[in-house]
């Protein structure tokens, strides 16, 4: 097939625009595949990070709604391997308005072990001090602080959409991690602001647990739930890459959603390419009469057509795999940091090659086979 | 079978059977052609002229009938085996000339030579000798659409010979040309009869084309005879 190639070559420059523009949307298509990719890739194949994997996150087992009593969290702690426990509320609403970098996440936590547990959010010892001695500190990550432009010590109101109440804040920690599009203030505060009103209080969305060991991380989720299976709230504990998975897959089928695009993608950029072929291969026919009374047989025939679709593929779907990260980036910037980074996994880049491959081959195949098997006399009588 | 023919045709029947029509393009034709023989075959248009051709060649099949070419009965052949078979044996010159328009000269000549075991450093010297027999050593590089028609027929014949094989067919290779062209052409297919001994056999309506060669026949409707007017 080698010696061939330059015929194949020669054929990719017969209508350059058109190579160009099926190299074009096959990487384009390979791209928005990858992004795919990528997406299911950050929400189902995360690498767990060692402090990740050694915490649990405990709810209410009805709904993410519903709160637990604090009690709660005194006994979690006695159950054996916890090492800590802390309680955290969703607080939600608005800081300004509605604009993505405004829309950081918000939690009202204990102030003295919400660092423990998340050890990889690194504060400056003085500046954790500060957050932990003012009741109306808030500390937040470096991304919101670089996006919002929130400096240490400015003040800052939050008006409650769940919660009747408008805490007003000063910012007193800037913490860095890899989850640091949010930020931390008194669980004690917000019960305060909380006092005289319905569904004040003193209760938890979720307690975040951080275990001694990883591995035993079954064992403990099982023995919490076990330990208020029959309270009036029962909980549901899991890992917290489990958790995460299950807050996204509230939203739907999110695994069916990211397939049924993917096939959308896919089966648009098989017809193009479909009908590129047929196009190309429809106007080589006397051609293909040419090359059999030649001696080619069919065989070198079906070769040479199928070669050209998939160098094709294979160009598209270089570039297009290679255009992921770029576009993963760009994707991240324009959506704010809710989306996770986007990378494409070292499988994903098999599955961005091996699509463009497989849609080479399938649009070329019928084609090829058809013009393969064309009667030579009928091909060399055929016009143009 | 006689090794001294380079086509022996017996009782050759073609028939095109379409849903509406049917058409006898070959009626019962058989026909011996010696090897070296430089062979002319004239008639009407729509005599199946073009349809012997395609036979002789094996890019088509008889209806009835056996054709044998160079002691080898073609019907005994896969298609492969045919394909390869053509590629060794058979040159063919068509009179739309059918260069590859995206391939120069050369690689028009070299594109037979891709179905050998040469190098590419031997095809492309092939190809060059070839060029040159048809005198045209200085358009290598020439795409067709940069050539005259008598100039690309030339590229056409060199194709053919390049692999040299013992029998060209050549179905009306002046057809398009002007006189001129049409001299050169005829002329190197002498050449290529009398010096190199190749066994030619040309359709052709063109009475002049006729004298290129030694010998002739008439096919009507079919049927294989004579020139009219001569016995
Ligand atoms: N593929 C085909 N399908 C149907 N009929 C065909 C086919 N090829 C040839 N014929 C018919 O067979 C007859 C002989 O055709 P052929 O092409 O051999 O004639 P020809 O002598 O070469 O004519 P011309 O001088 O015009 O080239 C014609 O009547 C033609 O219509
Ligand atoms: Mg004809």
């Amino acid at each position: 097939m080698g010696r061939h190639l330059l015929l194949v070559l020669k054929n990719l420059r017969r209508n350059k625009r058109r190579t160009f523009l099926t190299v074009v949307s096959t990487s384009l298509s390979v791209c928005l595949v990858g992004m795919l990719v990528a997406v299911y890739g950050a929400l189902y194949a995360r690498d767990v990070s060692e402090e990740s994997a050694q915490r649990l996150v405990t709810r209410h087992k009805v709904s993410l709604g519903q709160v637990m009593p604090m009690y709660y969290r005194s006994r979690i702690a006695a159950i054996d391997g916890v090492r800590n426990v802390v309680p955290m509320n969703w607080f939600g609403g608005t800081y300004i308005d509605s604009r993505p970098e405004n829309m950081f996440a918000r939690f009202a936590v204990d102030q003295e072990e919400i660092f423990n547990i998340y050890s990889e959010l690194k504060v400056p010892a003085d500046q954790l001090e500060a957050f932990q001695r003012d009741r109306q500190a808030i500390a937040i990550g470096s991304s919101v602080a670089e996006r919002t432009g929130l400096k240490l010590g400015q003040r800052i109101t939050l008006v409650g959409d769940i919660y009747q109440f408008a805490p007003e804040l000063t910012v007193r920690a800037i913490f860095e991690g890899p989850d640091d599009f949010q930020s931390f203030f008194h669980q004690k505060y917000l019960e305060e602001g909380l006092r005289d009103q319905p569904g004040g209080g003193s209760h938890a969305g979720v307690f975040a647990l951080r275990l001694r060991s990883a591995d035993d991380a079954s064992r403990v989720a099982m023995e919490v739930d076990e330990m208020f299976r029959n309270a009036p709230e029962p909980t549901k504990t899991e890992t917290e890459a489990a958790f995460q998975l299950s807050f996204i897959t509230q939203l739907g089928n999110v695994k069916l959603f990211l397939l049924a695009i993917a096939a959308a993608i896919v089966f648009t950029m098989l017809m193009v390419s479909a009908n590129t072929v047929a196009m190309s291969v429809r106007e080589r026919i006397r051609e293909i009469g040419v090359l059999k009374t030649l001696g080619f047989d069919s065989a070198s025939v079906l070769g040479l057509i199928l070669a050209e679709a998939l160098l094709i593929s294979i160009v598209g779907g270089i570039l297009g795999t290679l255009l992921v990260p770029g576009v993963g980036a760009l994707a991240v910037q324009v959506m704010g940091p809710f989306i996770p980074t986007l990378v494409l996994p070292t499988w994903g880049i098999a599955v961005c090659i091996l699509t463009a491959l497989a849609v080479g081959l399938c649009s070329s195949a019928v084609p090829a086979t058809v013009a393969s098997r064309t009667n030579i006399v009928d091909a060399l009588r055929h016009a143009g | 079978m006689n090794a001294s023919f380079a086509v022996e045709l017996r009782g050759v029947l073609k028939e095109y059977v379409r849903a509406e029509y049917s058409v006898r393009a070959l009626d019962n034709i058989s026909l011996d052609i010696k090897a070296g023989e430089f062979f002319c075959l004239m008639g009407p248009s729509g005599s199946g002229k073009s349809t012997l051709l395609h036979l002789v060649a094996g890019i088509d099949k008889p209806t009835d009938g056996r054709v044998s070419v160079l002691g080898q009965d073609l019907s005994e052949l896969t298609d492969r085996e045919l394909a390869r078979w053509r590629s060794e044996n058979i040159g063919y010159v068509f009179q739309t000339f059918n260069l590859i328009p995206v391939l120069t000269a050369l690689e028009n000549v070299e594109l037979p030579l891709l179905l050998t075991g040469l190098r590419r450093k031997d095809r492309l010297q092939r190809a060059r000798t070839a060029l040159e027999i048809v005198g045209l050593a200085d358009r290598l590089d020439h795409r067709p659409q940069q050539l005259s028609g008598g100039q690309e027929q030339r590229v056409a014949i060199a194709r053919a010979l390049v692999t040299d094989p013992s029998i060209i067919l050549a179905d009306e290779p002046t057809g398009e040309l002007d006189a001129a062209a049409a001299d050169d052409v005829l002329s190197i297919l002498k050449i290529l009869n009398q010096r190199h001994g190749k066994t030619i056999i040309m359709v052709t309506h063109d009475p002049r084309a006729r004298s290129y060669a030694r010998k002739s026949s008439y096919l009507d409707k079919g049927l294989l005879g004579p020139m009219p007017g001569e016995a």
